[in-house]
């Protein structure tokens, strides 16, 4: 007997079209969220460089000059601070600090205890290091918001050591800071 | 008899080769994708700069510029405290209470503050007649400051620097949490008029009050004669 239905017609199936749908879909979420971290600048890093001094010739150089001179030739050594740690860049050796620098009643007991932390640590020798070589080197201090309240304590400390000190805020929400 | 042989139904029906090409489009587009963020969140989004501090000039006189809230107010009480002080030496000890009145009724101003003279008659009897004045410095109503956006080379937080001499004042920033960005647009701008600058922590609520006698001349970031 004569069959009317084609073969074709019994097998049509929807699957492929799914597949491509779903997978059409996927791809628009991925192009979605990708647009959204670029757009929003997530995770991207921030860069901070020392700015250049700019010197007379030096026929017409002054004494204020000359110790720009002087600064010029020193090299920055990145620390940050955050209220809690000091964080050496860009190797990232950090010491922690569990108790309020402010709560010393005297510089003695503050310098006493920074000290004591950072004593026997790879951050504690960098420092050290830096104040041997102070002729040379210099320390900026990164600070972020949440270090402000505390931040004499530790410039101070670097000052105590006979280091000098610049420091600069940083965003609280900055993640990836690098140094240059 | 022949017999038209059946290719299985699967075999009609279910040609993968479309749906490669849609997937090998659609895996290109998404690799793409992953090489452009990877190349654009392995970029700076900015730098920041930092100065190399100097000394500010011999003789020299602190300006303070409050970063605080988001604006930047230039806050430079010294003009207010001679208008202030001018005469105090003169007046009798009992009439000093109305004199501080009537001083205070035309208390000078300027761009965003206003500056009145406070006088402790307990403090002058017990400290003495220097430690019994006090500045006090508010807010003027409806002058907030300039914000980011607003800091350029025709704002008035520039014609206020304009006014001052790189030579006779250096500027010291003090900034809160808020007003990073500010704080760092007007560093810039300050510097470009060559005033050597500092900065330090600090968030004034006002009403704020100082000693006249105050050597900062005007509140300021904490210092090192915080702690003994």
């Amino acid at each position: 007997m004569a069959r009317l239905s084609d073969d074709d017609e019994e097998g049509i199936s929807l699957f492929p079209m799914f597949n491509i749908l779903a997978c059409t879909l996927g791809v628009m979420v991925f192009i979605l969220a990708t647009v959204a971290t670029v757009s929003l600048g997530a995770d991207k890093a921030i860069e901070i460089v020392e700015a250049p001094i700019e010197l007379p010739d030096s026929t017409e150089m002054t004494l204020e000059d000359a110790a720009r001179g002087a600064a010029e030739r020193r090299s920055p050594v990145w620390i940050e601070w955050d209220g809690l740690a000091l964080t050496i860049y860009p190797s990232m050796e950090s010491v922690g600090f569990d108790r309020d620098l402010r709560s010393f009643d005297s510089w003695e007991e503050t310098y006493a205890y920074i000290s004591e932390r950072l004593t026997g640590t790879r951050l504690g020798a960098s420092i050290a290091q830096v104040g041997l070589e102070n002729e040379l080197r210099y320390v900026v201090l990164l600070v972020r918001p949440s270090g402000f309240a505390n931040m004499l304590e530790v410039r101070s400390y670097f000052e105590f050591l006979g280091i000098a000190v610049a420091h600069e805020p940083i965003n609280q929400q900055w993640q990836r800071v690098r140094v240059n | 008899m022949y017999r038209k042989p059946r290719g299985s139904s699967s075999q009609s029906i279910l040609n993968l080769d479309s749906l490669m090409d849609i997937l090998s489009c659609l895996v290109g587009v998404m690799l793409f994708l992953v090489i452009y963020t990877v190349l654009e969140l392995g970029s700076t989004s900015f730098q920041v700069t930092v100065p190399v501090p100097l000394d500010p000039p011999v003789g020299s006189r602190r300006v303070l510029v409050l970063a605080n809230g988001g604006t930047v107010r230039v806050l430079d009480p010294g003009r207010p405290i001679r208008d202030l002080s001018t005469g105090i030496d003169q007046v009798p000890l009992d009439a000093m209470p109305e004199f501080v009145r009537q001083v205070n009724l035309s208390a000078p101003t300027d761009a965003y503050f206003r500056y009145t003279l406070d006088y402790d008659v307990e403090m002058a009897s017990v400290a003495g007649r220097d430690r019994a004045f006090e500045i006090t410095v508010d807010e003027i109503p409806g002058e907030p400051g300039e914000m980011l956006q607003e800091l350029d080379p025709d704002s008035r937080y520039v014609s206020l620097l304009g006014g001052l001499e790189p030579t006779d004042v250096w500027i010291e920033f003090g900034v809160d949490e808020r007003t990073l960005d500010a704080f760092r647009r007007a560093r810039d701008l300050a510097e470009q008029r060559g005033f050597a600058t500092r900065w330090g922590p600090l968030s004034l609520d006002f009403p704020v009050s100082f000693s006249l006698t105050d050597e900062a001349q005007g509140p300021g970031p904490r210092s090192t004669l915080s702690k003994r």
